[in-house]
């Protein structure tokens, strides 16, 4: 493996990070009146510090720089050509767009518009670059595909939406209630996931090279981690109980519209936030789970065109 | 200006690997870290079967995939053709070692810098030639000036139309195997 679990954790958190800003940014812009507040709020402040901490995992995994921190300051030196160059400065602006919006929503205040504008544009590309890190890669197939960056594109927002979700309506359940507009993208991200998955594989299964890396994930050495991870928890669990949610959620409002059971305590409402938390809970928690194994298995499957 | 390259003839490699040990002498490699490594290929049937070794280093491609993707540009190609890395500008982000299709680097075992082949080019410089070169026993490999027709190597590569590995790649690279 040219890169290994450092690297998938920080492709994922850049994931991640993006994802939050993004949906912290959709409600501000757009569901203001929505009751998605605490989601609106913690999704912002948690882009940085996901940011943050996914650059750190990258110099650790950079050993040479890590020994000497002062090589780094060459980092930028081959912009535009390297997509590491790039991808640093993206980086690099994006924490100080993500450390704006959180500072912005700790204080209950929204972004200025421009910096909303720039602050879309930068997350969307912090997940396309870290897609077109493994893309450029002549010598690696699998890699070598365009629908890599879509693929982390798509699941870096259904991850950051899972993040932002969980820390929001922890912080308060009464968020529960006003999820839809939320799952409605989400299970569409889902979907599109399944798809491109479906998608990649098919494309580089054709191709020298790519074709022994989707061996190995559909039944080789990584097919535990695929069937198992991946597809069961990190796509068709939160899949089936998104659309069981949203479901429900329409029969919720329906009696809502006229047939409210009046007996309903403030306990009984209390209970059933809780148990809609510990559902949100598994099927937000698969989602990252899948997110990270999704990385993972991109990296692991890597093989090298053969030669002779 | 010569542009340095190497011929290496399959029929004569005999497989003994003194190349890649004294690369490392020459190099001061650790044991588990070395610029050369080995694909071996089997054809034909029982009982006609060949077996044959090819030794694979850095092609020093002439559009080497590694030079643009390096970030801090440590990595680069000198005029004469060579792929040099500066390693104290090497960070170790492996960058260089995703998008090489002949997997010619080796990530140093105690410092996390990425090297490879240069050729040896210092002792190039001084009149001589690269340890693989001089130490193979059968004189399999060649190396010299690509461009100068009458350089041993380009006499070698006019009569033994020898092929490069993965040239569809389009990076073209500087080593030939004779097969």
């Amino acid at each position: 493996m040219v890169w290994g679990t450092l690297v998938a954790i920080y492709l994922f958190m850049a994931g991640i990070a993006a994802g939050t800003y993004l949906l912290g940014t959709i409600i501000e812009t757009f569901w203001s009146n929505r009751g998605l507040e605490m989601i609106r709020k913690y999704s912002l402040i948690l882009s940085f510090p996901l940011v943050a901490i996914s650059s750190i995992f990258l110099v650790v995994d950079a050993e040479a720089g890590l020994h000497n921190p002062l090589r780094l300051i060459y980092i930028l030196a081959n912009f535009p050509n390297s997509m590491m160059s790039v991808g640093t400065l993206i980086i690099a602006s994006f924490q100080i767009i993500t450390l704006y919006a959180a500072w912005r929503a700790l204080y209950s205040k929204n972004q200025s518009a421009v910096m909303r504008i720039i602050g879309s544009v930068m997350a969307v590309g912090l997940t396309v670059y870290t897609g077109l890190l493994l893309q450029v890669s002549q010598a690696i197939p699998f890699w070598h595909n365009d629908i890599l960056p879509i693929l982390f594109t798509v699941s870096g927002i259904s991850t950051g939406f899972a993040a932002a979700i969980i820390i929001g309506v922890y912080a308060d359940r009464r968020q529960l209630a006003n999820l839809m507009p939320i799952k409605k993208v989400h299970i569409l991200c889902l979907l599109a996931e399944g798809l491109l998955l479906i998608a990649l594989l098919s494309n580089a299964g054709k191709i020298d090279g790519g074709a022994q890396s989707v061996a190995k994930l559909l039944t080789g050495s990584l097919s535990p981690l695929f069937w198992g991870g991946l597809v069961t928890v990190g796509l068709v669990l939160p899949i089936i109980i998104e659309a069981y949610e949203l479901f429900k959620n329409h029969n919720v409002i329906a009696i809502n519209n006229g047939l409210h059971p009046a007996d309903e305590t403030a306990a009984t409402i209390d209970s059933e936030l809780n148990s809609g938390f510990s559902l949100l809970l598994v099927s937000e928690g698969a989602v990252l789970l899948g997110g990270f194994i999704l990385r993972y298995l991109v990296l692991a499957a890597a093989t090298f065109i053969s030669l002779i | 200006m010569p542009r340095y390259g190497m011929l290496i003839d399959t029929n004569k490699c005999v497989g003994c690997f003194a190349c890649r040990v004294a690369c490392q002498m020459q190099n001061s490699l650790t044991p588990e870290n070395s610029f050369i490594r080995y694909e071996e290929k089997e054809t034909g049937k029982y009982p006609n079967v060949k077996w044959k070794v090819y030794p694979i280093q850095c092609h020093h491609c002439e559009t080497a995939p590694c030079a643009p993707v390096c970030p801090t540009k440590a990595r680069q190609i000198r005029p004469d053709g060579v792929v040099v890395v500066n390693s104290k500008k090497c960070i170790g982000c492996k960058y260089c070692v995703a998008v090489c299709p002949y997997q010619a680097n080796t990530v140093n075992s105690k410092t996390g810098e990425v090297d490879k082949c240069r050729f040896c080019i210092e002792i190039v410089e001084q009149g001589g030639t690269p340890a693989c070169v001089s130490t193979c026993l059968t004189h399999a490999r060649i190396f010299g000036d690509l461009d100068d027709p009458n350089s041993k190597i380009a006499k070698a590569i006019a009569a033994k139309k020898p092929k490069a590995l993965a040239a569809n790649l389009g990076t073209k690279p500087k080593i030939y195997y004779v097969e």
